[in-house]
């Protein structure tokens, strides 16, 4: 028998078993799970803008206020005119101001009513054919103000020196002030009483830099709405909530179990965001406001919107020019 | 004859007197060490036959054991991981859903997430009852089970709120879809991973090569020792062939050689049964669960009206990951591998109408937003209901029966590659039985013949 032969054989077919190595079974690369892709909403930075003497100071409106359905020749007024209908921006979930209304998904609030005065100045009625709101979030506003897509914005926004850097204002429709909302049974009044306790505000809001400010020892907590810092407090994973007294009414009127308590931390007046290229379309909003705060229909209007007797007066507009 | 000579050791069968008369040391020595090396000999092939039986009992031992386990428990813990997660999935997605249409829920979308509820624990219970034994697995299905009626009670206080018209309701539907996306879903995930892992271990080591190569280099060492012995009982007794010896030899190379073929075989089951089912099952649950997220996103955009560019982000990313990345060119993703996928033969006609329906469902997502940026919110909602829902149903009715088909698949190549080992041990224990016997019978007949 041929030795080496056989050898060689075997060897050759233990190589060749060997060859057939195991079979792996790893779950294939696209089924692997997914990552989270939305980071949890971080405070963005405050810029610091250049002081801006009085912020709420606006321009003056033009006497006698144009008739509607009759605007001036190439103002921006005409072009919404001619175009047929207002952009209007306004948040959607602003309980009070700017919301749905989960029945009739409409929007509505007090905002919605500011923009609809407007809308009727231009075109002498109001319905959804000449106002077209579209829900908005305060980051997209300068962008889409500035575009020329969106004509007004009323979105409970706090004019800023910041905020004026790229946008105009019209005079203050309302002056909310930043106060804290906390839990009926605690002793909370102050933002001062609360170190090394969490604070909740929406993100980007000015209310986070005030509670930094004013409470260091304080943690302040970013959600990304404010409704969203009522869920936190309510599952107890906050302790107070600081911001506008106005969205802090529509809280506690959503949770009778907190109340709004202590001075105010920070004025904050609101203003309707317009483009700077425009100013005759400011002055113009002025005129509306100016009319609404004279005949009462402001006051009358926040009444029935947010439901309360309790209605404050709406401050004396400043003008710069 | 002297007396004093011992008694002749010549065998029987030979002629004393052709043997003539050797001298008496030469004699003696060939006398003393023939039988007693074919006793040597018997012994040395005995246990060679013993080293074979050994190697090849143990890995046809393990093959069959392993492939078993695969087929009866590592199988179905992965089945039960994907249905947890995508029951989970179709939760959060139809409590999103029913939100929609305002303050009374759609009935429809509330069935849907309470089935899908009741399924993810029946699914749950049933894992924990089969008794985790990786402490990463059970501390996630402790997770899960802790946290599901946390999420079940947000989404209740979330249905209670918005009966009430108030706007907290949606807030606590965001804060339940996240406590679902962020904490339990990554939990299943986990118990995913870790069978993954088990089963990806289960099939390497029902298709080690090392075994059949071991199998063999003792194959041959036998196979030398039977042969030597034959050479030697030829060369001492001239006999031409101990029958015996070739019935052990033949019987162990037919033994050896029908257990190479079963194991190559099993192995190609093996590879049948991922390629054609785990692959494609896997792809199509995970795509579907990444369907069922982009579906919430859609809804939990459209409720927070006009405030919902993460969630909006998150369906883009959902749907980038099946491979149809919105407003572009599908790339690779789970289910445009599934549809890619070589092994997807049989289950392709039901993947491409699911790839085409979840085309479609993007397009009128599109259309959704654009209502929704408008707000037009009652536009919004009837399209979410309306032809978007009808989309998604297509897609996920395809995808279901796809993956449904994948896992039988599956199931069937496991089964198969069971039935290719299941008496393999006890082939190879017969077969060195026999062989030992023979040896052992037909080598004593010859040392026998010495006394």
């Amino acid at each position: 028998m041929n030795r080496p032969a056989l050898v060689a054989a075997a060897l050759a077919v233990v190589l060749a078993a060997g060859c057939a190595s195991s079979v792996a079974s790893p779950l294939p690369p696209h089924a692997q799970p997914l990552r989270s892709t939305t980071s949890p909403t971080s405070p963005s930075p405050t810029t610091v803008a250049p002081p801006c003497g009085d912020p709420t100071a606006s321009l003056r409106p033009v006497q006698p206020t144009p008739t509607p359905g009759v605007m001036p020749t190439g103002s921006w007024m005409e072009t919404i005119l001619k175009r047929g209908y207002l952009v209007a921006g306004v948040s959607g979930d602003t309980y009070g101001f700017g919301y749905v209304d989960p029945a009739s998904l409409r929007l509505q609030g007090f905002d919605v009513e500011i923009l609809k005065q407007v809308a009727e100045a231009i075109f002498g009625r109001v319905d959804d054919q000449v106002l077209h709101l579209v829900p908005i979030t305060i980051p997209e506003v300068a962008p889409r103000v500035n575009s020329g897509g969106v004509d007004l914005v009323a979105h409970t926004m706090t004019i800023t020196c910041a905020r004026r850097t790229r946008l105009d204002f019209s005079s203050v429709y309302l002056l909310a002030h930043q106060r804290l909302l906390v839990g009926v049974g605690s002793n909370f009044t102050t933002l001062a009483q609360l170190d090394g306790k969490k604070v909740c505000a929406a993100a980007g809001s000015t209310s986070l830099d005030h509670i930094a400010k004013q409470a260091p020892r304080a943690i302040p907590t970013p959600a990304t709405s404010e409704t969203d810092c009522l869920v936190s407090f309510q599952t107890g994973s906050v302790d107070a909530i600081s911001t506008d007294d106005t969205i802090l009414a529509g809280m506690a009127k959503q949770d009778p179990y907190s109340h709004v308590v202590g001075p105010a931390i920070a004025d904050e007046p609101y203003g309707l965001a317009v483009s700077q290229s425009h100013p005759e379309f400011t002055r113009f909003v002025n005129g509306v406001l100016e009319r609404l705060r004279t005949d009462g229909t402001l006051a009358a209007l926040y009444a029935r919107s947010l439901d309360t007797t309790d209605v404050p007066l709406p401050p004396p507009p400043s003008y710069r020019g | 004859m002297a007396l004093t000579e011992p008694r002749d050791r010549v065998p029987a069968g030979v002629d004393a007197v052709a043997t003539g008369r050797p001298e008496r040391p030469r004699r003696s020595a060939q006398a003393a060490t023939t039988p007693g090396l074919l006793r040597i000999c018997s012994i040395v092939v005995v246990l060679a036959i013993a080293a074979l039986w050994v190697v090849g009992w143990t890995s046809a031992r393990r093959r069959h054991a392993t492939v078993h386990t695969i087929g009866t428990r590592t199988e179905p813990l992965i089945v039960e991981a994907q249905q947890i997660h995508a029951a989970l999935s179709e939760a959060d997605a139809s409590a999103a859903g029913a939100f929609l249409a305002g303050g009374a829920e759609s009935p429809a979308e509330q069935t849907r997430y309470e089935a899908s509820i009741a399924s993810a624990s029946k699914a749950i219970s049933l894992a924990a009852q089969r008794g985790e034994t990786s402490p990463d697995a059970r501390q996630a299905l402790l997770t899960i089970s802790e946290q599901l009626p946390v999420y079940a009670g947000r989404v209740a206080e979330a249905r209670a709120l918005n009966r009430q018209n108030l706007p907290l309701g949606a807030a606590y539907l965001r804060d339940a879809s996240k406590l679902m996306q962020k904490t339990i879903l990554p939990a299943t995930d986990q118990v995913t991973a870790v069978n993954a892992e088990r089963l990806d271990r289960a099939y390497r080591d029902a298709t080690r090569g090392t075994d059949l190569t071991l199998l063999l280099v003792v194959l041959v060492l036998v196979t030398a020792a039977l042969v030597g012995t034959q050479v030697l009982v030829f060369s001492r007794t001239n006999r031409v062939l101990n029958v015996a010896l070739v019935v052990a030899t033949v019987v162990l190379i037919g033994a050896v050689g029908w257990i190479a073929g079963s194991y190559s075989a099993q192995r190609s089951e093996m590879v049948k049964a991922r390629d054609q089912g785990f692959v494609p099952s896997s792809l199509l649950s995970e795509a579907r669960v990444l369907a069922f997220r982009a579906d919430g996103d859609q809804s939990l955009s459209a409720i927070a009206r006009g405030n919902g560019a993460q969630f909006d982000a998150d369906f883009d990313a959902a749907l980038s990951r099946m491979g149809y990345p919105p407003r572009s060119e599908p790339t690779s993703g789970s289910l445009v591998d599934a549809l890619h996928w070589p092994g997807a033969g049989a289950v392709e006609t039901q993947v491409a109408s699911a790839a085409s329906a979840i085309t479609a469902y993007e397009g009128v997502n599109a259309d959704v937003r654009a209502a929704v940026a408008t707000g037009s919110f009652t536009g919004a909602v009837d399209l979410v209901q309306g032809k978007s829902a009808s989309s998604f149903r297509s897609f996920d009715d395809n995808a279901s029966q796809a993956l449904a088909a994948s896992q039988r698949r599956f199931d069937a190549g496991v089964a198969a590659a069971d039935r290719k080992v299941r008496n393999l041990a006890l082939l190879m224990t017969v077969a060195a039985l026999l062989a030992a016997v023979s040896v052992v019978v037909g080598l004593q007949r010859r040392i026998r013949e010495y006394r």
